[in-house]
């Protein structure tokens, strides 16, 4: 092979590699996917804390307060807050064991919960508690109302492979609220513990 | 090539630390409830009222004690249980506030809007000054009620079927001759004032006796009401409140008697009479409510106000409607002032609702004055379709009365029907009216024909000085040839 074909297989390659990283720039950025590996490379580049959280069905399916037909409704339970067999809640987000640091959780809401007809249940009345553990009176059934910038909902779940951060959601319903379904989006975030959310 | 090789460690562990480590990570969850309560509305009443929103729904399904209050007003205490969820129907909405009236000597409940309420209860009123009141219940003396208490202003009694409107009235001592309406006792020989077929005036015109007398103006006796005229469109089981104006522009105190003729059935003064000097003015409330049980129609009446002197009086059109309409039909009178002996067109449009068609229908119109008199009556029967449109005329008696009427239409299949009306004003020229006219007709003739005579003038005048003209030049330059 003479130099100048040697040459020209070398940039080939070099360009298919420096392809193949850009793309996994774009791929790990947008994904926002953690890592549960490690790979020893050698770079000037170090490596930050790293960890993964998931969330439970129940959860993932969403806060489900079901029909109220009755008005004034104090602390309606949402409908997984007691449903595993030792009656603990089925709302649940598990840190990874493959991290590299304890996290925090923070937790908000969109906003007001507001119907199609533009009706709207104020955001004071959704809240929630939290706890590294569940059953029938954990977490505790004296919640916090939900806001919409981000609170800490729960602090240094280690990343062992036990962390587990449990929650459990309640609605209250003022008399006189127009009938509807209402909605809204609440949002969980996990942070390096100690960090601000 | 080492740097190169450089670059490419680089970006490939760039790419690793990115894609494979996080430092914030967040996910979100749909927050859902569907509210179906049972919603009571009751911002407006105070005092006893119960507080619907310390209730759960199983106690607003059969509530007892229900108290609704307004603490200046008066109080409905129900003392059968009530089940709110059927009163909120489909929208689960109670509306108290909209629906449910206490007010000054007045109760009333919007059965449309509000049923099954119709239980036992008792009704106070507060604020209450008659001597020996009587108490009316949709728009009649009520039956069905017993009275409780009346001191210290508050009138309390008991109904077996709450249905409004309620309200109180003084209880008459007998017949009062001179209040426009002809009541139990009054014959045309005792009372002739109220009685008489040609009672009633006209026009809002005072009732002046003929001859050398001075009119009851000119002796200081003078009132006028505001409006003199409305429309109430209206539909079975609601209730209205139409506020009148009375003023004593005269030098002299008057007391005032109010009486309804042709719509006694609908419309309730709130007082038989009052008192009202010289130089003010007296706001009366008429109460005006359409039972379920009234057919959907025009009706037509006047509110009178006859004081000893002269009596003045408020056209009033009712135009009940049915809430649930086959036809809908606009009538819209073409021309509004016609001379007696004229002709009345309107243009009469109507819209089938139903699915029906192709299907004859009759359509009656007629004309009818306030006091209820009809007049030129003609009925047609045609097909109808989806909609129809035409215009229709009725002759106007020669002697028919100056003043306001109605161009009246009904448009009916088998025992289904609706109705419309228009106004129009049948007004007469005057003789002397008439030669003014015609001397400003002729004036104006006049003027004509002279500007014509001058301008002829001029023009000959013109042609003269220019057959003149021609010859003088002639004279100069005849000289130089």
């Amino acid at each position: 092979m003479k130099v100048e074909e040697r040459k020209f297989v070398y940039r080939v390659f070099l360009s298919f590699v420096i392809f193949v990283s850009i793309l996994l720039i774009f791929l790990g950025g947008s994904s926002g996917s953690t890592g549960n590996a490690i790979l020893n490379v050698t770079s000037n580049v170090s490596l930050l804390n790293f960890y993964s959280i998931s969330f439970s069905e129940n959860l993932s399916s969403g806060i489900n307060f079901g029909e109220i037909l009755n008005l004034p409704a104090v602390n309606v339970n949402a409908t997984a807050n007691y449903i595993s067999s030792n009656n603990g809640t089925g709302y649940y987000i598990a840190v990874s064991g493959d991290g590299n640091v304890n996290v925090d959780f923070c937790i908000k809401a969109s906003g007001d919960l507001e119907s199609v007809a533009g009706d709207v249940l104020g955001l004071g009345n959704e809240s929630y508690s939290n706890s590294t553990y569940t059953n029938e009176t954990l977490p505790p059934p004296i919640g916090l109302s939900l806001t919409t910038s981000f609170v800490k909902s729960g602090e240094n779940i280690p990343s062992d492979g036990t962390g587990v951060n449990y929650y459990r959601f309640w609605l209250d319903v003022p008399s006189g609220q127009p009938a509807g379904a209402y909605n809204n989006t609440v949002t969980f975030k996990a942070v390096p513990t100690t960090s601000s959310c | 090539m080492k740097k190169e090789a450089l670059i490419f460690l680089v970006v490939f562990g760039l790419s690793f630390v990115f894609a494979m480590t996080g430092y914030v990570i967040e996910g979100s969850s749909p927050s859902l409830v569907t509210i179906n309560g049972l919603r009571v509305i009751y911002d407006t009443f105070d005092g006893s009222t119960t507080d619907f929103d310390s209730l759960n729904g199983s106690q607003l399904d059969n509530l007892s004690g229900m108290i609704l209050e307004k603490i200046s007003y008066g109080k409905v205490s129900f003392f059968e249980n009530v089940n709110l969820s059927l009163t909120g129907g489909i929208d689960r909405t109670v509306d108290f506030d909209s629906y449910f009236n206490i007010s000054d000597n007045l109760v009333y409940v919007n059965s449309g809007e509000l049923p099954w309420l119709n239980k036992t209860v008792q009704i106070s009123l507060y604020g209450i000054s008659y001597t020996n009141p009587k108490i009316i219940k949709q728009g009649v003396e009520c039956t069905d009620c017993s009275v409780v208490s009346y001191s210290g202003g508050t009138f309390v009694f008991n109904t077996t079927k709450f249905e409004g409107p309620y309200y109180l009235q003084e209880t008459s001592t007998g017949p009062t001759c001179g209040n426009g309406v002809c009541e139990d006792g009054e014959t045309s020989t005792s009372c002739p004032e109220d009685c008489s077929s040609s009672s009633g005036g006209g026009g809002g015109e005072g009732s002046e006796e003929p001859g050398e007398e001075p009119s009851p103006s000119e002796r200081g006796y003078d009132f006028y009401i505001e409006p003199d005229f409305f429309t109430v469109r209206m539909n079975g089981g609601e209730y209205f409140q139409k506020r009148i104006k009375v003023v004593n522009n005269g030098s002299k105190d008057q007391k005032i008697f109010i009486g309804v003729s042709g719509l006694n059935l609908f419309i309730f003064p709130q007082v038989e009479s009052f008192d009202l000097p010289a130089g003010q003015n007296k706001t009366v409330r008429l109460n005006i409510y359409v039972s379920d049980k009234r057919d959907p129609d025009v009706y037509v009446g006047k509110v009178i106000f006859r004081s000893s002197e002269m009596e003045k009086y408020a056209k009033v059109i009712l135009d009940v409607k049915s809430k649930s309409a086959l036809f809908d039909i606009r009538t819209n009178v073409l021309k509004k002032y016609i001379n007696p002996g004229g002709r009345a067109r309107a243009n009469v449009s109507i819209i089938n609702f139903g699915t029906l068609r192709d299907f004859d229908v009759n359509l009656e119109y007629l004309i009818v004055d306030f006091d209820n008199n009809n007049y030129t009556i003609k009925k047609e029967d045609f097909a109808m379709n989806k909609t129809y449109n035409n215009i229709f005329y009725l002759d106007v008696p020669k002697d028919m009365a100056v003043g306001d009427y109605l161009f009246y239409t009904r448009v009916s299949y088998k025992d289904v029907y609706a109705t419309s009306y228009d106004t129009f004003t049948v007004e007469k020229l005057s003789y002397y009216l008439w030669i003014i006219v015609i001397f400003i007709i002729l004036l104006i003739i006049f003027i004509i024909i002279l500007r014509i005579r001058d301008k002829e003038r001029e023009e000959k005048k013109v042609q003269k000085k220019i057959v003149k003209k021609p010859l003088i030049r002639k004279k100069v330059l005849l000289p130089r040839i």
